[in-house]
């Protein structure tokens, strides 16, 4: 059973919001700052992602981000209504050499990864995305 | 977020930058973090002691404005941050494309060599 649920639409506004709600619970738990910082960039990461990319224009679309914390490791799970997307399948480019190279795309999926010990999908039956990423605590 | 832009002299600017860089931070300030550095062709340090988190949208914005300003012969240097938000910089390998210094100071000689 997860610790915290936020649930809201894909707006940026709302998403404010619930990032707001999500450092509330976070305080409550006195993670070590290193583990905190990934939880909250995996949820920026990932709901800006759904936000821009997988609703679009798609004003009725609904990110629900489930957290757990566990003994070593925080999960947290999200799941959205918005066009399927598998980040596992999205292939990172290379690191940028040069500023004219760089800023194309892939940085937040990099970061995630980086900052994840796993990361989990399905496209489950009732037409949803859910992804499950386990941080380190 | 709130931002803060100063005129140096020697055609250089200063920047202050407070709070979070995630997405709804980025876009309340981006409008006028670029016109405030684009046009000119000042060089500028950004300093980064106030900002407590930084995602890629944070990022990705230092890094469209630097190559922005470089266009217009001028440099971005970042300086000071907080130590998770040096880590995600160099996650993002950040380094080899815009100089992230200790202090104002070296901040200043790097933009200004």
């Amino acid at each position: 059973m997860a610790d915290c649920v936020l649930t809201f639409p894909a707006t940026f506004d709302a998403y404010a919001k619930a990032s707001a709600e999500l450092r509330g619970a976070l305080d409550t738990r006195r993670l070590p700052p290193g583990p905190r910082y990934k939880v909250e960039l995996v949820f920026e990461e990932i709901v800006s992602n759904i936000i821009r990319h997988g609703c679009g224009r798609n004003d009725h679309c609904t990110v629900e981000v489930s957290v757990g914390f566990g003994a070593g490791t925080v999960v947290l799970e999200f799941q959205d209504d918005g066009q399927p997307f598998d980040p596992r399948d999205y292939a990172v480019a290379d690191v940028p050499q040069a500023l004219e190279d760089a800023g194309h795309g892939g940085l937040g999926l990099l970061l995630v990864r980086k900052a994840s010990a796993s990361i989990d999908y399905e496209r489950t039956g009732q037409d949803l995305n859910h992804l499950t990423v386990t941080i380190t605590a | 977020m709130q931002i803060e832009i100063t005129e140096l002299g020697d055609g250089l600017r200063k920047v202050t930058l407070t709070g979070r860089l995630d997405t709804p931070g980025v876009l309340g300030i981006e409008p006028r973090f670029v016109t405030g550095l684009v046009p000119g062709g000042k060089n500028a340090i950004v300093d980064l002691s106030q900002v407590d988190f930084i995602a890629s949208m944070g990022i990705r914005m230092f890094i469209s404005v630097a190559r922005n300003m470089k266009e217009h012969h001028a440099k971005l240097a970042l300086y000071a941050p907080q130590p998770r938000v040096d880590e995600v910089l160099d996650s993002a390998a950040f380094r080899q494309l815009v100089p992230v210094c200790k202090d104002a100071a070296e901040a200043t000689r790097v933009v200004q060599s």
